[in-house]
């Protein structure tokens, strides 16, 4: 039997199944503001670009027997359905112009980070489902809204982000002067020639898309690696809210919740820039109009929740302590959560998880979580935020 | 485009498409005299972007002109020559947008969708004429690059 789990385990490790379109992170369960307040993963969640996508995912998933939405969630981040002035890459990349130097061969500005540049992607969360969320006796479901929002408050490069950063966009923009420049001499010998032409362009754009770009694709990536780094520090902040529809027109606030992440990722070494310290700070209030409350009465509950984590972030591993402390509302003692968290990739695929420590609640129960997750394409351990 | 049916032997219809290799070029009066023509360019998108026009009249070699600065692929206003000079040539502008930051291919293809380019020259007799479509706008198979093209034909 080992030797079957063994070999089995073998083979999973060493498979490599390769996938464009699905990853462990898209099959992962969402962490959206308006979900995790329903303890439940929407089967189907959208992600609309535009307002016609908006109104049209609301009227596919209308059940009209009910007159309610059935199992349906969405996404979006607003910002993305509008067309501001000044759309380009420094304020996707949240650098700000600073200043116009003027140099031997022309002005050149200066830029340096934004740090309240993550405010505009803030997100808006709504889920529609029909789940018993009242814990009473009655095994009635009810008819479940919710709205969240999440946005980045503050995110704070290093120091020399801005400028390193700059000196790889000039670079990459003269390198695409130089493309472009021998572009339009070919262009204009074949002017008059629209399919000619037309050929051109979709030989160079798939020719620079490619891996034989060498040069190209050098200067490219390196933007791409700086703006995936971490940042040394980030501001998130989240809420929610569910209404219940009880009875046949009354609606009532059933859960709320307010959450606040403090995060710095602090990186280990020069040369590996997937190498991170983290130390993460985290506050929550969360309320329930229907909790579980004696002989199959549902109570008002509301706990606050302080807690911080630390760990190691390496390439294929990551070693985390949390600890939590809760205040329930009309309790005196506070609770506490203390656990320890490891992930380790085993490959692209496939990587272990464990979790061991004490739970909240009087007697301090054992946590003890170890799983395998396996999937397809290619993913990176990363500490996300508890929940 | 033009696409005709013709009716076969027996009950097979064939569907022709011709494609006539002509597109309609757009024209800007610059005048003859020495007064300066401005070129601007307005690129808007999240991506990396550069652009750059080059001039080229019957028998001469393509001149730069003008090009971007920055990753913004934005043409501030700039004298791109006397009308005199640029009387009866060709002017292209491509910018060259790599989407990649975006993120995967769904995020590529929104933002490919949102591209918008608008190209504008001033000073010459008829005064600013904005020119608010690129000619071809050619994605790379996986969206992560992206070129768009103009010609104006500089007239008398």
């Amino acid at each position: 039997m080992k030797f079957f789990i063994g070999s089995f385990l073998l083979l999973l490790s060493t498979f490599q199944v390769k996938s464009q379109d699905i990853t462990l992170k898209d099959l992962a369960v969402p962490n959206s503001p308006s979900f995790i307040l329903l303890d439940a993963a929407p089967s189907n969640i959208e992600a609309p670009v535009n307002p016609r996508e908006f109104t049209l995912g609301l009227l596919k998933n209308m059940d009209l027997d009910n007159k309610f939405l059935s199992d349906f969630s969405m996404e979006f981040a607003p910002y993305w359905w509008l067309k501001p002035e000044q759309r380009d890459a420094y304020s996707f990349m949240g650098l700000a112009k600073k200043k116009s130097v003027v140099l031997q061969n022309g002005a050149v500005d200066r830029y340096e980070q934004n740090i309240f540049s993550g405010l505009k992607f803030s997100s808006v969360s709504m889920a529609f489902l029909t789940k018993d969320m009242i814990a009473d006796t009655s095994i009635m479901k009810q008819k479940i809204v919710s709205l969240g929002a999440r946005t980045t408050l503050i995110k704070v490069r290093p120091a020399a982000f801005a400028n390193q950063l700059n000196a790889n966009l000039i670079a990459w923009h003269d390198e695409a002067q130089k493309q472009l420049e021998s572009l339009n001499q070919e262009i204009l010998s074949e002017i008059g020639n629209q399919s000619a032409i037309d050929s051109l362009l979709k030989v160079l754009s798939n020719y620079l898309a490619s891996e034989i770009a060498v040069s190209y694709q050098k200067r490219r990536d390196e933007i791409k690696e700086m703006i995936d780094q971490k940042p040394i520090f980030n501001w998130d902040l989240a809420s929610a809210i569910t209404q219940y529809g009880v009875g046949d027109t009354a609606w009532k606030t059933g859960r709320l919740g307010v959450w606040t992440t403090f995060a710095s990722y602090i990186p280990i070494r020069k040369h590996r820039k997937e190498d991170y310290l983290d130390i993460l700070l985290r506050t929550r209030y969360f309320k329930d109009n229907y909790a579980a409350g004696a002989s199959g009465k549902t109570i008002v509950s509301g706990t606050f929740d302080i807690g911080a984590k630390i760990g190691i972030e390496l390439s294929n591993f990551n070693l985390a302590a949390e600890g939590v402390y809760r205040k329930v509302e009309g309790q005196k003692d506070w609770q506490k959560r203390l656990t320890g968290i490891l992930n380790y990739k085993i490959n692209d695929n496939m990587y272990f998880s464990g979790t061991y420590g004490t739970d909240f609640g009087p007697q301090n129960k054992l946590i003890a979580l170890f799983g395998l997750n396996w999937g397809f394409g290619e993913n990176k351990i990363a500490a996300e935020e508890s929940k | 485009m033009l696409f005709l049916l013709f009716r076969g032997n027996v009950n097979f219809y064939f569907l022709v498409c011709l494609e006539f290799n002509e597109r309609i070029v757009d024209t800007y009066k610059v005048g003859n005299n020495i007064h300066a023509i401005e070129l601007m360019v307005d690129i808007s998108t999240h991506g990396l972007a550069g652009t750059r026009a080059n001039v080229r009249k019957p028998s001469e070699p393509p001149i730069a002109v003008a090009h971007s600065r920055d990753v913004t692929g934005d043409v501030h206003p700039k004298n791109i020559g006397a009308a005199n000079n640029l009387e009866g040539s060709v002017l292209v502008i491509s910018t060259l947008i790599d989407l990649k930051i975006l993120g995967d291919l769904d995020a590529r293809k929104d933002e490919f969708e949102r591209i918008t380019a608008q190209y504008v020259l001033d000073d010459g007799p008829d005064g600013r004429i904005v020119f608010d479509k690129p000619d071809s706008i050619q994605p790379s198979n996986d969206y992560t690059i992206v070129i768009l093209f103009k010609q104006i034909q500089l007239s008398k």
